[in-house]
């Protein structure tokens, strides 16, 4: 707004320090619009631009915004000790103002020691390396946060974790992806053959392997805990699972639905449903909460009820090729790509092409993955394509030396994690995407063919040829921040409502006092009304009189002139 | 023959009267559910946080916007995620007051719950943050640093974690 720029800066009285005066939900809900660097700038104008600025709620936000999601272990519910006392919403308070200053604490909406030592009675989380951290002095000694003025009857429910510390360990953790620290490798072997396929959780790896067996291992040992042999009648190709739900599928033309064990029952795990309707092996197999999905040397790509596991319909010629990989969104959307260079994307819901995207790959097409309406193939002619569901092709990457024969990409975190068969893992960093996007971070401990990889927000696990599968851990020596699954779904919902039921708490409460206004005025029907009535009168009568007085005197005037 | 549009009394906090067609003023929220609330009145409905300079700049607002759909009320609305600071034309040149003006339009948005025009407003003091050092922060909106050396020192340290991203 240059306009105000030079507005302000010509009217000496046209300032007004907007954040520091406005309600605190409001000047969050401003910073909530800029990025992190203008929010470490506010921090630094004065005290109070530093109280709004360095707010949870502002954190939390800049969390979801870098397209992070909360997983495993910690839940944000209200703390657990009785100390915490909400923070009051106002902060015209001096009390407030001074007590805050004094410590130069951040956090308006978390008392830190109440949440710290709250914490350390909640086994599932583990604090982060408190050690090496300076701003902790800071907080210490911390006294205890008491309301400086009655706590008004807006008070939210509060969340629980501190979210600024959230947010720097995820930066922390984000950067190591992009080359920051070396991650923590590790590898499983017991796979008698070539590993084809992975798929992970927090709590279980699966894999499957050209010597036909499944495999579940345990994330936090990364021991064996069963051997699935003969899973399929010939090579494991693709497997994907999702907490105790998984598809497997293979060489012998059929999909298997797995019912698999978690917690105690963890490696358990057995077919609940054999699909069979390809007439060639399978190829990859993939599902969401409606569908499964699965591709076939024979070209076709069946789809299936995941309620009833039937056969909904079967795309034949989906390919002019077969389909090597398949990719199936949220909202319904199938990618699918094959040897024949092209790109399918089909609607679902009414087992349609949708749009066939040709031409971005000069050779066959090995994977694909779709995320929010982004494409990521990776092919023979040893690239990477970027394409939009629609058509419009993005970019491309460069930088494998062989066929990229596994990817996946996260539109939200803006990051692709690609495994080739020149035996490296890459992660590319899409928020570069000034000209052509370098990958800036290569893993190249496998010894042969990487054939599948899958990762979540702090590890890769990749399958080769090798016969080994690789854990690449890029939070090893940092915290545990994580969220159960149950719980992401309803952060997920409550995040950006926050800020809108605290607004909305407030409107309801003008709307009561207004309200009881305008019952008062129809009560007293009389009264109030007329009342007002009756000031303006008079003032309206004094008004003429005084202008009475005005006109005849000036009529004298005339006359003695 | 369309029928005249019914019309609302509303009365400022400086005993300002306005009549104001009925589907301009219930772009406010709060006086769209006192409508539904009280029913047809021939009372004003009083609005003790809002002076009759600032109510106008919000009426302009609602005029030009009376036709718009209403905002969703959905909480879980994904449009929230991809926040931008973009602000169309209209508004751009609504929005372009002094900083007083700002804030009371700001303040009667948010008191009179009128979201889109809330949203005009944060976007708008958002933009002028942007980009800007904290001391042409300061400038732009006449504050005074009341950190000590030390205490600036001291918060730069904190966030060094966040520099050279």
């Amino acid at each position: 707004m240059k306009f105000m720029d030079i507005l302000s800066a010509i009217i000496p009285g046209v300032h007004k320090d907007i954040i520091s005066e406005l309600p605190l939900e409001i000047s969050i809900y401003i910073l909530v619009h800029i990025n992190l660097e203008d929010i470490l700038n506010c921090q630094l104008v004065c005290k109070s631009w530093n109280d709004v600025a360095s707010d949870n709620l502002i954190y939390r936000d800049l969390f979801y915004r870098f397209g992070w999601e909360l997983s495993d272990q910690v839940k944000d519910t209200p703390p657990p000790t009785p100390a915490y006392t909400p923070p009051t919403l106002s902060r015209s308070s001096s009390v407030g103002s001074l007590s805050r200053s004094s410590g130069l604490s951040r956090s308006n909406s978390v008392n830190r020691s109440a949440f710290a030592s709250g914490i350390n009675k909640n086994t599932q989380f583990t604090p982060l390396s408190i050690t090496d951290s300076p701003a902790h002095t800071v907080h210490t000694p911390h006294t205890p946060h008491t309301p400086s003025t009655p706590l008004t009857p807006l008070s939210f429910k509060p969340t629980s974790l501190d979210w600024y510390e959230l947010f720097k360990c995820r930066m922390q953790l984000e950067r190591r992806w992009f080359g920051g620290a070396d991650p923590k490798i590790d590898f499983l072997q017991g796979h008698t053959d070539s590993v084809y396929t992975v798929a992970f959780d927090d709590e279980k790896i699966l894999s499957g392997s050209r010597d036909r067996s499944i495999r579940i291992w345990d994330m936090q040992t990364l021991r064996l805990l069963a051997t699935y042999s003969d899973a399929h009648d010939g090579s494991v190709i693709s497997l994907k699972f999702c907490k105790t739900f998984g598809v497997s599928a293979g060489s012998d033309g059929v999909v298997h639905v797995w019912k698999l064990g978690s917690g105690r029952t963890l490696g358990r795990a057995k077919v609940a449903r054999t699909l069979s309707h390809h007439t060639a092996g399978v190829l990859d197999v993939d599902f969401n909460n409606h569908f499964i999905a699965s591709c076939s040397k024979d070209s076709s790509i069946c789809v299936y009820s995941r309620k009833s596991l039937t056969l909904l319909y079967q795309l034949d010629h989906a390919h002019s090729s077969p389909v090597n990989s398949l990719s199936i969104t949220k909202s319904n959307v199938l990618a699918s790509a094959g040897g024949d260079k092209a790109i399918n994307v089909w609607n679902l819901d009414e087992g349609r092409l949708v749009r066939r995207i040709e031409n971005t790959h000069s050779r066959g097409i090995a994977c694909i993955d779709v995320d929010n309406e982004v494409i990521a193939s990776g092919s023979s002619d040893n690239t990477i394509q970027l394409s939009l569901t629609d058509g419009t092709h993005l970019c491309n990457l460069v930088g494998h030396a062989g066929l990229v024969r596994s990817l996946q990409i996260d539109s939200a975190r803006r990051i692709i994690v690609s495994g080739s068969y020149d035996r490296c893992v890459k992660v590319w960093n899409l928020n570069k995407v000034d000209g052509d996007i370098q990958y800036t971070n290569t893993v190249n401990h496998h010894s042969s063919l990487i054939f599948d990889l899958a990762f979540d927000s702090r590890r890769i696990v990749t399958a080769s040829h090798d016969k080994r599968i690789m854990v690449v851990d890029f939070s090893a020596w940092m915290t545990k921040y994580e969220l159960t699954k149950e719980e992401k779904e309803t952060h997920r919902r409550q995040q950006h409502s926050e800020l809108e039921k605290r607004r909305r708490l407030r409107v309801n409460m003008r709307f009561e006092e207004l309200r009881q206004l305008v019952s008062n005025d129809t009560n007293n029907d009389k009264s109030k009304p007329s009342d007002f009535k009756l000031t303006v009168l008079d003032d309206t009568i004094t008004h003429i009189n005084n202008l009475k007085a005005r006109i005849s005197s000036l009529e004298k005037q005339v006359k003695t002139s | 023959m369309a029928q005249p549009p019914t019309k609302v009394i509303l009365l400022t906090s400086d005993n300002e009267e306005f009549q104001v067609d009925k589907d301009i003023a219930e772009r406010s929220v709060l006086i769209k559910n006192m409508l539904e609330d009280i029913g047809e009145s021939e009372h004003p409905i009083p609005l003790p946080n809002v002076t009759s300079n600032v109510f106008k700049k919000v009426l302009e607002y609602c005029d030009h916007h009376r036709n718009d759909p209403l905002p969703s009320t959905d909480d879980n609305s994904d449009e929230q995620r991809k926040r931008t600071t973009d602000i169309n034309e209209w508004d751009q040149k609504f929005i372009q007051v002094d900083q007083e003006m700002l804030f009371e339009i700001i303040l009667a948005a948010n008191y009179l719950d009128i979201k889109p025009l809330l949203d005009v407003g944060c976007k708008t003091v958002a933009n002028m943050i942007k980009g800007k050092t904290p001391e042409e922060i300061r400038k732009l909106f006449n504050i005074q640093n009341d950190f000590t050396p030390e205490e600036e020192a001291q918060i730069r340290k904190e966030n060094e974690w966040a520099e050279d991203r």
